[in-house]
């Protein structure tokens, strides 16, 4: 379940930032709210885009980075799958 | 679009090498091709500049220095211009210094701000692209080797008697090239952090483009003060490249941001 979420997250930001930055960053992030790797869940996805959206906004404009945070909401109600 | 950018990278590199190492190099034609095609990326580099710029809202952090580097391409495009006439118009040795010499003096600072503006927001983004030392390492590569061939590079200058203007600009080029080229690589290896990515075609040939131009800016001081006369078809085909991809790089970031 989390490692599908985590997969999906990256589909969406990979063909922005390049497959390694997205898992990279994925990494850094779901660390800094200090969830385990292998128990993130769709309700973590709004603290990990609280910290995704500085990142995104910083090479792409807030307009761009909410769309991307939109498409990883999204996810939310799709359960991750 | 990936394989659209990087054919138009492939196909700009190629023509410029085309033009510069061919048996026609340094004919009239040649000349006249040159120098539009350097023209018209530089024109091509600030419009885009300026797109991408008003394609940000107002606080986004990358609109500022978007909008530094167009009008320093302005200015730089306009130096490029005045060289122009007098290469394809003119028929006339470009004198030294020039007209365009103020108009490539002041954009200087403008770019190399925007660069490190750059350089700045990617550090702060949050995103891993590795410890501050690490980050700015390719700009503590430069200062090393600015400091090893700083003696070598600009002692010649010093001594070679010219008038004051063209003393000063023979020390100014290079010695700015060398600042702007260590933003200019540090965000070649950031861009190299988003391989795979939309953003690795806006990075990867806007810090390849600024540092051909500005390695053969420094090459070409060099060669003005040393007889250094046979580097000039790789001189020529550094800056036509390079002011051939910065163009690509920023219209990059104005499509990622329509």
């Amino acid at each position: 379940m989390s490692e599908q979420l985590v997969d999906k997250i990256i589909e969406i930001l990979g063909p922005f930032m390049g497959e390694n930055m997205a898992r990279a960053s994925l990494r850094v992030y779901v660390n800094e709210i200090k969830i385990n790797e292998g128990s993130f869940k769709p309700e973590h996805l709004d603290m990990l885009v609280l910290r995704l959206r500085t990142g995104l906004t910083a090479f792409a404009g807030k307009e761009k980075a909410q769309q991307l945070i939109n498409n990883i909401l999204r996810l939310k109600h799709t359960g991750g799958v | 679009m990936t394989r659209l950018i990087y054919g138009l990278m492939i196909l700009v590199i190629a023509t410029a090498g085309v033009l510069c190492f061919g048996p026609w190099y340094h004919t009239q034609a040649t000349l006249v091709l040159t120098s539009l095609f350097k023209l018209l990326g530089l024109v091509i580099a600030s419009i885009t500049s300026f797109i991408t710029f008003s394609r940000l809202e107002s606080g986004d952090p990358q609109r500022r220095p978007w909008m530094i580097m167009a009008v320093g391409l302005l200015l730089y495009a306009g130096g490029q211009s005045i060289l122009t006439i007098y290469q394809v118009f003119l028929h006339v040795r470009i004198p030294f210094p020039s007209v365009g010499d103020p108009l490539f003096v002041i954009s200087y600072p403008l770019i190399i701000t925007a660069l490190f503006w750059f350089c700045l927001i990617s550090i702060r983004s949050g995103l891993p692209l590795g410890k501050p030392l690490i980050f700015w390492s390719p700009a503590l590569a430069v200062l090393v080797a600015f400091a090893a061939s700083c003696y070598p590079l600009l002692a010649p200058v010093v001594a070679s008697g010219d008038p004051g203007a063209e003393v000063a600009l023979n020390i100014f080029y290079p010695v700015a090239s060398f600042v702007a080229l260590a933003p200019c690589l540090v965000m070649l290896r950031t861009g190299l952090k988003f391989r795979g990515g939309r953003l690795l075609l806006v990075w990867l040939p806007i810090s390849l483009g600024f540092t051909a131009v500005l390695v053969s800016d420094i090459l070409f001081a060099y060669m003005t003060t040393v007889d250094m006369g046979w580097i000039e078809p790789a001189v020529d085909f550094l800056y036509a490249s390079g002011y051939a991809l910065i163009p690509i790089g920023a219209l990059s970031q104005a499509i990622l941001l329509r």
